[in-house]
C-alpha cells in the first residue's frame, strides 16, 4: 500500500475515534459526499484513512436517560492543520439530546 | 350382622368420596375463572408485568402488591458495542408476613422468583445529510463566533443543545432548526426470556385433608418494539408494542378447614385449595405510551411527573386490563442530578374478564398500588 500510495502521489491519513457513554447513548459518524466511512456507537473505537483535499463531515448525536457523561475523542495521524486533535467531553441531565456537525478538509 | 353391614357400606362410600377427590381439579369454571383473574392481575400487576421494557421503572424498586404484600426487584445491566444491551433481573413476592426477601436459596431460586434474561439492540442512524456543505459552514460560522464569544478555545466541541440554551434569538433557532433536520430519535428492539417458580400448597383429598406442596418452573417470553419520542432537544416518553407468551399454574381459591385436634376439645386450622393446580398459556398484547412531564422553575431544577398508561389484553383467558402508574419525582438540581435517593409513584389498574361480554364491577377490577423505587430513568429504555 505504501508503495503504491507514494507511486501515485497519493497523501492518506488515518482518523482514529474513541467514544465513552456513560447513562446515555452516543453515535458519530464520518460522512463524504453521503456515504458514511465511519459510525460507531455507545463505548467504542474506530479509524478509517483519509484523503487530503477532500471535505468530510464529522457528526455527533448523544440521548440521555440518567445524569450522563460523553466523551469523544478523534485524532488524526500523522498530525495535520486541517484536523487539530479534537475531544468533546460533556455532562448531561435525564432526558435529553443533542449533537452537531462540522466540515473539515486536512491538508 | 348390622354393624358389619354398616362397617362395609361406610367402607365403600369412604371409597368412592376419595376416588371422587382425586379426580377434582381447578377445571371447573367458576374456580377456574376466579384463578385466572388472581394470575392476570397477578401478572399485570407486578414489577415486570405490564412494562414493555425491562428496566421500566429503574434497577431496584418494590411496589405494593394487592393483599398478598408486595414485589422487590433487582436489575443488572451491561451495555455492549454496536447499540446491544443485556440485562438480568430478578423478581421477588414478599409476603406480607415475612421479614426478608429471599430470591434465592441453596436449592437454587425460592418459590415466587422469577428471573428474567433481557436482550436489547437500539437501532439508531442520526444525520446531517439533508443539510448541505453551505448550510454546514454557515452553522460553523455561528459557533466560531459563540466559541470567541463565550471564550471555548474549539468551536468543534460547541453542542448545538448549548447554543439553544446561551446564545442569541438567532443563534438559538439556527441551533434548533439544524438540530431538528438531522436528529432522529432511537428505535428498541427488546426480548426477555425468563422463568417463575412456583409453590402451590393443595389437597386432593377433601375427607383427610392431606396437602400436597408442588413446585412449578414456568416460562415468560416477552418482544417488545419501543419507539422513542422526543421535541427538540427533550426526550418526551416512548411508545410502546409487546406480546408476551407465559404458562401458570393455577390453583383453586384457598379455603380455611377448622377441624378437631384428635380426641381433645381443641381445634386446629388449614388453608388448603382443593383440587390439583391446573395449567393455563396466555398470550397477551400489550400498547404502552411514556410522557415526561417537566415543570420547569426559577433556579432551572425541574421538578418531573412521568405518565405511562398501558392497554394490556389477554388473549387465552379473555381478560383486559388498563393500567396508569403516575411517577412524582421531586427535581434536579441545576447539573441535572437527581434530588432524591428514593422516589415514589402511584399504580391505578382495572382489569375486567371479558368472556361474558360484561365489564367486571369497578370496585372489584379496580386496584390501586405504591411504588417505591430508586431514581427513576426518564427514559426507561437507556
Amino acid at each position: 500500500m505504501p508503495f503504491i500510495t507514494n507511486f501515485l502521489k497519493i497523501d492518506f491519513m488515518n482518523i482514529n475515534i474513541k467514544t465513552l457513554a456513560e447513562g446515555c447513548h452516543v453515535t458519530v459518524n464520518i460522512k463524504v459526499q453521503g456515504q458514511t466511512l465511519l459510525n460507531l456507537t455507545d463505548n467504542d473505537e474506530g479509524n478509517v484513512n483519509l484523503f487530503s483535499g477532500i471535505t468530510y463531515r464529522f457528526e455527533w448525536f448523544v440521548i440521555t436517560a440518567k445524569v450522563a457523561h460523553i466523551k469523544i475523542e478523534a485524532v488524526v495521524a500523522p498530525d495535520n492543520e486541517g484536523f487539530p486533535p479534537l475531544t468533546i467531553e460533556k455532562d448531561y441531565p435525564p432526558g435529553v439530546q443533542d449533537g452537531n456537525v462540522f466540515l473539515f478538509t486536512l491538508n | 350382622m348390622t354393624r358389619k353391614i354398616l362397617l362395609v357400606t361406610i367402607f365403600i362410600a369412604n371409597g368412592f368420596m376419595v376416588s371422587a377427590q382425586n379426580r377434582l381439579s381447578a377445571s371447573d369454571d367458576s374456580i377456574r375463572r376466579e384463578a385466572t383473574s388472581n394470575a392476570v392481575k397477578s401478572k399485570l400487576s407486578s414489577p415486570l408485568g405490564a412494562a414493555a421494557l425491562s428496566n421500566f421503572v429503574s434497577t431496584v424498586h418494590a411496589s405494593s402488591f394487592f393483599k398478598q404484600g408486595v414485589n422487590g426487584k433487582i436489575e443488572l445491566h451491561k451495555g455492549f458495542k454496536a447499540g446491544w444491551n443485556a440485562g438480568l433481573s430478578l423478581d421477588q413476592k414478599i409476603g406480607t408476613t415475612d421479614t426478608e426477601a429471599l430470591p434465592l436459596s441453596l436449592t437454587g431460586i425460592s418459590p415466587g422468583t422469577t428471573v428474567l434474561f433481557n436482550l436489547q439492540k437500539m437501532i439508531w442512524h442520526p444525520t446531517f445529510d439533508i443539510l448541505s456543505d453551505e448550510q454546514i459552514q454557515q452553522l460553523n460560522d455561528v459557533e466560531t463566533a459563540y466559541a470567541k464569544r463565550n471564550n471555548i478555545a474549539d468551536a468543534r466541541t460547541v453542542g448545538l443543545r448549548e447554543i439553544r440554551n446561551n446564545g442569541t434569538d438567532e443563534e438559538k433557532k439556527m441551533a434548533l432548526d439544524a438540530f431538528n433536520s438531522g436528529f432522529k430519535e432511537p428505535f428498541f428492539v427488546n426480548a426477555k426470556v425468563g422463568f417463575t417458580k412456583t409453590a402451590i400448597m393443595y389437597s386432593k383429598d377433601s375427607f383427610n385433608l392431606t396437602p400436597i406442596t408442588d413446585n412449578f418452573v414456568t416460562p415468560t417470553f416477552t418482544f417488545s418494539l419501543v419507539k422513542v419520542l422526543g421535541s427538540g432537544f427533550n426526550v418526551s416518553g416512548y411508545f410502546a408494542l409487546s406480546y408476551n407468551y407465559s404458562v401458570n399454574y393455577i390453583g383453586a381459591t384457598a379455603t380455611t378447614f377448622t377441624i378437631p385436634f384428635g380426641n381433645t376439645r381443641n381445634y386446629y386450622s388449614t388453608t388448603l385449595s382443593l383440587g390439583k393446580p391446573a395449567k393455563q398459556m396466555d398470550n397477551t398484547i400489550t400498547a404502552e405510551f411514556r410522557k415526561n412531564i417537566f415543570f420547569k422553575n426559577a433556579i432551572k431544577s425541574a421538578s418531573n411527573i412521568v405518565i405511562s398508561p398501558s392497554v394490556n389484553y389477554c388473549i387465552d383467558s379473555k381478560a383486559a386490563a388498563i393500567f396508569l402508574p403516575i411517577y412524582f419525582i421531586k427535581g434536579t438540581d441545576a447539573s441535572g442530578k437527581l434530588l432524591d435517593g428514593l422516589q415514589g409513584g402511584l399504580r391505578f389498574g382495572y382489569i375486567t374478564n371479558t368472556l361474558s361480554g360484561k365489564f367486571t364491577n369497578f370496585n372489584k377490577g379496580f386496584n390501586a398500588q405504591l411504588i417505591v423505587s430508586a431514581p427513576l430513568d426518564l427514559l426507561g429504555v437507556l
